[in-house]
């Protein structure tokens, strides 16, 4: 155990030089390492499998059976920043996506590298307006991306209701722009951590199915899935549902509320300014609560992204 | 102005600047040898003897009676026998350390003529004593023969754990008196809010539990407002510390916090610990030293346990509320103060109508075992059960209305089924090696297991089944597991202290401490009284393992300055197998499996330093900065997360003035910046991340000892705790309470702690003496803020014990709460409904636990 | 024996204490408590005209309203506001052709509000088994509106109830609705607005002309109902506004 001097010498200085050094660091709460980000668009299962019929929580309890054949979004304007720091991420660009035919792994649409490793509780991303110079991200087309931008549409989608000998197609397109913001997972923490020298998969996921809830979630999802109103709607019976036929349809007769029917639609405003609430304010409201995070998490704040 | 007077008149600048404290280096550091207090002179043989000399080895206990004498060096078999004889029947004023009796081992010479026998030098007298100059007032040295003066006095005092052996070996004129006082080394002080709460301020005012010693320590409050089975709520200088979170705990320097605890991160039970064997406690206000490990946050705590007077004790109590205490110590004879056996065990109905009932026993074993002149070790086992019902919440507007009695709990089935049960069995072995020129090696490993269930209702019917969405206003019975199985070590080498460019000394201490801790933990929702689960929050199993390491450097220049400090650095990683995680939604469509498993990592590191500048005997200004960490519950974190520790700085200035034993006072501002806080979460019933927050303030502690028959301590602590921003928003709890720069809930800015004691000789009984003790403590809160601009009353608490022992027997009566003031333990702000019936508010409401209403103990002890 | 401690010091020690535990009674906090009124205006007028050409004279129009929840959240929804910053919790009936009428005192807090959540007169909390009429609901209904609907010769007395029902267990019956507003005392006041002419505008009586009874009863079954619940809940909700 014996120390000369010397090497004592050296402990000392070596300790009491180390000590102002550590003074003057940010500490072990800062970020000391740099990490990496990975936005990665995800679609709900819903979008590429349909809705099954069935008594289940997560069925088409209505009988009807959902299936897309095309459904593309607008996705972009990332935002993530720290509360307890003035950094912020941020991606202008905007994005066409076909979720239909996604990538197994979703979209990779941004990464960024260099990022402090700590908690970044803010995040945010719009589902806005199309407009040109969207770009389309591989496998979607320039074409699609042209046309999102043509119509101006946040979410177009085209399929089809089968009940029995029904079948019902419709193609829709919506300019249901909107944003969302303090994004938190499904357990409530918000935001996301980067590792140091790794990468955290940041996932906003798009959802394909709120239309056929029987109310505006707001919080945990308590609804069910329902369809009949397509058929109540299409009221020329070509089996085509249009946009029209939904501004036309009652949404007193179609979506009955309770105590008779299952819906609720409080929240749900005249979206198009025609005096009345129809099927197509309805669906355009639900068109507006696409965004979700990391799967089932919540993005509470909303405000509308032209 | 003579130096005493300037003494006097700076410690009373303390008082009247800030306040007082008996704290870090009280002039009671110092050591008194025994004194003879009733001698008996030996009655030799009759006929002629030769001269000669006779020395004997006298074990001085800490009631001052002699338990052991033994013949060092021989006049012959007859006067041998005939001096101890005579020496057995003495009685003396017992050794002292910190200004508390302790065992001593004495050696008293004794000179024999041709027809009598005279001491040569017996142990001086109490007014001998006092008349001459302290013998060891600066130099707390644990065992000390030969009360030479050490090399210096600077020496004596900055390392104050220095081996005694080295220093006989020093030199010193040979002394015909030695005395040898048992004990442990004294760490050194590192802030001037370093405090070591001695037997004499522990044993003022009476305390059902170990936890209780710690409202002793200024700025502390603690309470227990979830029954008797869980862990104290501790509240120290600004910190709601919930059961642990910012106070690190350490009991014969085993951990006792839990990591990533499903009721609060950091969960430390003190109910392990029997309070009656706890001989000091030291508690640091800060994060000074390289030694203080995760969770020191707001501080630190330390129970050295040790039993001064020897043999058996027994003690039996009954009292209020149908509560019957036991208790046995057996310190055997000629054994070390460490070694001991005690076991407790207490059973009561609890206050109120037969809603807190519980039982729970504790049993702490330590065995010293030298194993030679410079070396020991310390086996340590210690175990714990506990179960209680629980009271619950009440809302106070109901408590005003008459909807509820105050000690009551609410009649609803759901609030009649709360109970919390927990247990804690450790193990452990401490080796120390003392070697040439102070240097030293010590080394322990340590094993710990522990578990604990709780049900606990804390809103009433509010909650959403998130497995079955459709089930709701089943109950908010929150029931709670946590199963935690613990390996720890920890070793350090310190070098010896070689002068450094001639006017310097310094030392160096490095040292590693490692911890691994498997924890299986779950909260559910339990519906009464059918006992259905009705959701699942939490089912996860969680490996945390933390390897610290430091190193901690001394310079010290003469007397006058020390600088000490130096550097920690904890790399934790985490495993985590979350069996809820990538939950499904009732009505989503079936994707994956339900499972997350991920690993996270960190290293949190910081550097702490002291430097004590003592131009005086009587006079230490301390400043003090550092860095702390506590680590992040297991289950919040993401894969590959870079752990992110919540950092404390601390900084601490203050000065402590000694007035020769008679009075210490020190005062102490501070500012501590808490990178983000936790507060309690009553939906969840636990613990949930606010934001960053910020406490400056004012201790000052006032200790004072003016005789030997009474002992008193003062302290009061001021701070202004504040959050610096709120946490985001999120979709459970859009719209925190909190907001930026407003006063920090639950904590009082105000704690003013007294605790007195007094005994002494009351009179003679049948040839023995009878003394007696009086003590009591009293604690005031300042009104607590609460959220949403609400604050709790002010509190004010008196404690007291008196006792009366004649030889074996003493009978005592104990009193928590003599004023029977009615207060609540806990105040929390939030929504809750306890009305099935009614149209539920949803505006946040004051909640109250009933503070305990004044309890009577009664207690019989036999001291065999 | 070394001298006892000086009196002086305790003393001081005293003085010391009083003034820390004046100081600490100092303390910041926000949020504070507020209560303010608020008020019922309804806007109806005795004649109005409905859909399909008929011309409605009201002789009875009872609003049930309350218990109502203030939300700083932009969502009032039971899972996203668990915590209120203002509520009224009775049920207030409301007379639609009476003028400005209370409503009863808000209790909250001081600070922003986002939205609301609220019940017209019909419960279902988290601890009731069904939905169930509060006794200071209209004939247990959330609205009843009787008078004369008159189209040409044609003249139909009815009954008009409708009853506003949570969706589920533990929800609103208007689980959340916009607002806006900023309570910094309690001065503040709170109206709510209820467009009642503008409901009886979106029904088409020509049901109640083919009903046999008299006067013609419109209920839950009715379509006149489902479009009355639409005009309440979507179309023109009970608009919420804050004023000194």
């Amino acid at each position: 155990m014996y120390v000369s001097k010397y090497e004592q010498l050296f402990m000392f200085a070596a300790t009491f030089a180390l000590a102002p050094l550590a003074a003057c660091s940010s500490g072990g709460s800062d970020p000391s390492g740099k990490g990496s980000v990975q936005i990665i668009v995800v679609p709900e299962e819903t979008v590429p499998a349909g809705l099954e019929p069935g008594d289940g929580d997560e069925n088409v309890k209505d009988g009807w059976r959902i299936t897309y054949e095309r459904f593309l979004v607008t996705i972009g304007d990332l935002k993530a920043s720290r509360t307890d720091g003035g950094d912020r991420l941020d991606d202008p660009t905007v994005y066409v996506l076909d979720l239909k035919n996604a990538p197994q792994s979703g979209y990779v649409v941004k990464s960024f590298a260099d990022v402090a490793a700590t908690r970044w509780d803010r995040f945010g991303f719009s589902l806005p307006n199309a407009k040109p110079g969207a770009k389309a991200l591989a496998p979607t087309t320039d074409a699609d991306a042209s046309f999102m931008a043509r119509g101006g549409y946040s979410v177009y989608f085209e399929g089809a209701a089968t009940k029995g000998p029904d079948t019902i197609r419709f193609k829709w397109g919506f300019a249901a722009g909107t944003s969302f913001s303090e994004c938190a997972t499904s357990e409530g923490t918000p935001g996301f951590a980067v590792p140091t020298g790794g990468t955290v998969q940041v996932k906003p996921t798009i959802h394909g199915d709120h239309w056929f809830f029987t109310n505006v979630t707001a919080g945990a999802e308590i609804t069910e899935r329902r369809a009949e109103w397509i058929k109540t709607c299409d009221k020329d019976q070509d089996k085509e549902l249009t946009l029209a036929e939904l501004k036309a349809c009652d949404a007193a007769t179609a979506l009955p509320q309770k105590p008779g029917g299952p819906y609720e639609l409080a929240g749900i405003e005249d979206q198009d300014g025609d005096g009345k609430i129809s099927v197509y304010d309805y669906v355009l409201s639900q068109a507006k609560t696409l965004g979700d995070f990391q799967g089932d998490g919540e993005c509470p704040t909303r405000a509308p992204a032209p | 102005m003579s130096a005493r007077t300037l003494r006097s008149a700076l410690v009373a600048l303390a008082l009247v600047s800030g306040a007082a404290r008996a704290g870090a280096q009280p002039p009671d550091a110092s050591t008194r040898p025994p004194a003879v207090r009733t001698r008996v002179e030996p009655s030799l043989p009759d006929g002629p003897r030769p001269a000669g000399r006779v020395e004997l080895a006298v074990l001085v206990e800490a009631s001052g009676e002699v338990s052991e004498v033994s013949v060092v060096a021989s006049a012959g078999a007859d006067i041998d026998r005939a001096v101890v004889d005579a020496v057995r029947k003495w009685v003396f004023e017992p050794a002292t350390r910190d200004g508390q009796p302790v065992r001593s081992r004495i050696r008293v010479p004794f000179v024999i003529a041709a027809r009598t026998a005279v001491p040569l030098a017996p142990p001086v007298s109490p007014t001998r004593q006092a008349a001459r100059p302290p013998l060891a007032a600066k130099a707390p040295v644990p065992a000390q023969k030969r009360p030479a003066p050490p090399a210096s006095p600077a020496d004596a005092k900055a390392d104050a754990d220095v081996a005694p052996d080295e220093e006989r070996e020093s030199g010193g004129e040979p002394q015909v008196e030695e005395v040898e006082v048992a004990g442990v080394a004294r760490k050194p002080s590192r802030a001037a809010s370093d405090f070591r709460l001695d037997t004499s301020i522990l044993g003022a005012a009476p305390r059902a539990n170990a936890g209780d010693m710690l409202a002793s320590a200024p700025g502390v409050y603690v309470a227990k407002p979830e029954g008797d089975a869980v862990a104290h709520r501790i509240y120290l200088r600004g910190f709601d510390a919930d059961h642990g979170q910012d106070v690190e705990l350490r009991v014969s320097g085993i951990p006792l916090n839990q990591s990533s605890h499903v009721h609060g991160q950091g969960y430390a039970d003190l109910g392990i610990i029997v309070p009656e064997v706890v001989r000091r406690l030291r508690v640091v206000e800060g994060v000074y030293d390289p030694r203080q490990g995760d969770f020191a946050v707001a501080g630190s705590a330390e129970f050295d346990l040790g039993v001064e007077e020897r043999g058996l004790l027994l003690k039996y109590g009954r009292g209020s509320f149908a509560t019957d205490r036991f208790l046995a110590i057996w310190a055997p004879r000629g054994q070390a103060a460490e070694t001991f056996g005690a076991v407790s065990v207490r059973s009561t109905d609890g206050f109120g109508p037969g809603l807190r009932g519980g039982l729970s026993g504790a049993t702490n074993v330590q065995y010293k075992l030298r194993l030679g002149r410079a070396e020991h070790l310390l086996l340590h086992a210690a175990a714990y059960g506990a179960r209680a019902n629980v009271a619950g919440v009440l809302r106070r507007d109901d408590v005003s209305a008459g909807k509820v009695d105050f000690y009551s709990a609410y009649a609803d089935p759901s609030a009649r089924a709360q109970s919390a049960a927990a247990s804690r069995v450790q193990v452990g072995v401490s080796f120390e090696r003392r070697l040439a020129e102070q240097a030293r090696v010590e080394a322990a490993v340590w094993f710990a297991q522990s578990d604990f269930r709780s049900r606990l209702n804390y809103t009433g019917y509010t909650q959403r089944s998130r497995i079955e969405p459709a089930w709701v206003g089943r109950g908010d019975l929150i029931e709670q597991s946590n199963a935690d199985t613990t390996f720890g070590a920890r070793a350090s080498y310190r070098s010896p202290r070689p002068r450094i460019l001639g006017l310097l000394r310094g030392q160096l201490e490095v040292g590693s401490e490692a911890k691994t801790s498997g924890i299986d933990q779950a909260q559910n929702l339990l519906r009464a009284p059918q006992n259905e689960t009705w959701d699942q929050r939490v089912d996860a199993a969680a490996r945390v393992t933390d390897i610290g390491v430091f190193a901690d450097g001394l310079l010290s220049y003469k007397r006058l300055a020390r600088l000490r400090g130096g550097l920690r650095a904890d790399a934790l990683f985490f495993d985590v197998d979350d069996r809820l995680g990538n939950f499904i939604p009732s009505f989503q469509k079936k994707t994956h499996i339900v499972g997350f498993r991920r690993t996270a990592a960190g290293v949190a590191w910081g550097p702490r330093a002291t430097l004590e500048l003592e131009p005086t005997r009587w006079l230490l200004g301390t400043v003090s900065y550092g860095e702390g960490f506590r680590s992040p519950q297991a289950r919040q974190l993401e894969e590959g997360e870079q752990a992110p520790f919540a950092k404390v700085k601390s900084y601490e200035a203050g000065v402590t003035v000694n007035d020769e034993g008679l009075a210490s006072g020190s005062v102490a501002v501070y500012e501590t910046r808490l990178s983000y806080d936790l507060a309690f979460d009553p939906q969840e019933g636990r613990l949930e991340r606010i934001g960053p927050t910020t406490r400056r303030g004012v201790v000052g502690v006032l200790r004072g000892k003016p005789t030997p028959f009474l002992d008193g301590m003062l302290s009061a602590t001021f701070v202004d705790a504040t959050l610096d921003s709120p946490p985001p928003p999120t979709p459970e709890n859009p719209t925190p309470p909190y907001v930026s720069g407003q006063s920090l809930p639950y904590v009082p800015p105000l704690v003013l702690r007294q605790d007195v004691a007094l005994h002494g000789r009351v009179f003679s009984l049948f040839d023995k003496d009878v003394t007696g003790r009086l003590g009591w403590g009293t604690t005031f809160l300042s009104p607590r803020p609460l959220p949403y601009g609400q604050s709790s009353a002010a509190v004010f608490l008196v404690d007291a014990l008196a006792s009366v022992r004649r030889d074996v027997v003493e009978l005592s009566l104990e009193a928590t709460n003599l004023l029977d003031t009615r207060w609540a333990q806990t105040e929390l702000a939030y929504v809750s409904n306890w009305d099935p019936t009614g149209v539920p508010s949803r505006l946040p409401s004051r909640h109250l636990t009933a503070g305990p209403p004044r309890a009577l103990l009664l207690s019989l002890t036999l001291h065999l | 024996m070394k001298p006892p401690p000086r009196p002086h010091m305790l003393s001081r020690v005293s003085a010391l204490l009083a003034a820390a535990l004046a100081f600490g009674a100092c303390v910041t906090s926000s949020q504070a408590e507020v209560s303010y009124p608020a008020y019922a205006r309804p806007i109806l007028a005795r004649t109005l005209l409905a859909q399909n050409g008929w011309t409605v004279s009201v002789s009875r129009a009872d609003v049930a309203f309350g218990p109502l929840y203030l939300c700083a959240a932009q969502s009032g929804s039971a899972t996203l506001c668990e915590t209120a910053v203002g509520e009224i919790l009775r049920v207030q009936r409301v007379d639609a052709l009476a003028g400005e009428q209370p409503l009863g005192a808000v209790r909250g807090l001081e600070g922003p509000i986002r939205s609301a959540g609220y019940d017209m007169g019909i419960t279902w909390f988290d601890t009731q088994t069904s939905a169930t009429p509060a006794a200071a609901a209209p004939d247990g209904h959330s609205v009843v509106v009787e008078g004369v609907a008159t189209r040409g010769a044609d003249t139909v007395p009815f009954r008009l109830v409708v009853d506003a029902v949570p969706q589920f267990q533990g929800q609103r019956a208007v689980p959340t609705t916009k607002a806006s507003g900023v309570v910094t005392s309690g001065d503040a006041r709170l109206d709510v607005t209820f467009d009642v002419t503008r409901w009886l505008a979106s029904v088409d009586f020509d049901e109640a002309l083919a009903r046999p009874e008299r006067p013609a009863v419109l209920d839950a079954t009715s379509t006149a109902h489902a479009t009355m619940l639409v005009a309440i809940k979507a179309l023109a909700p009970p608009k919420l506004t804050w004023g000194p």
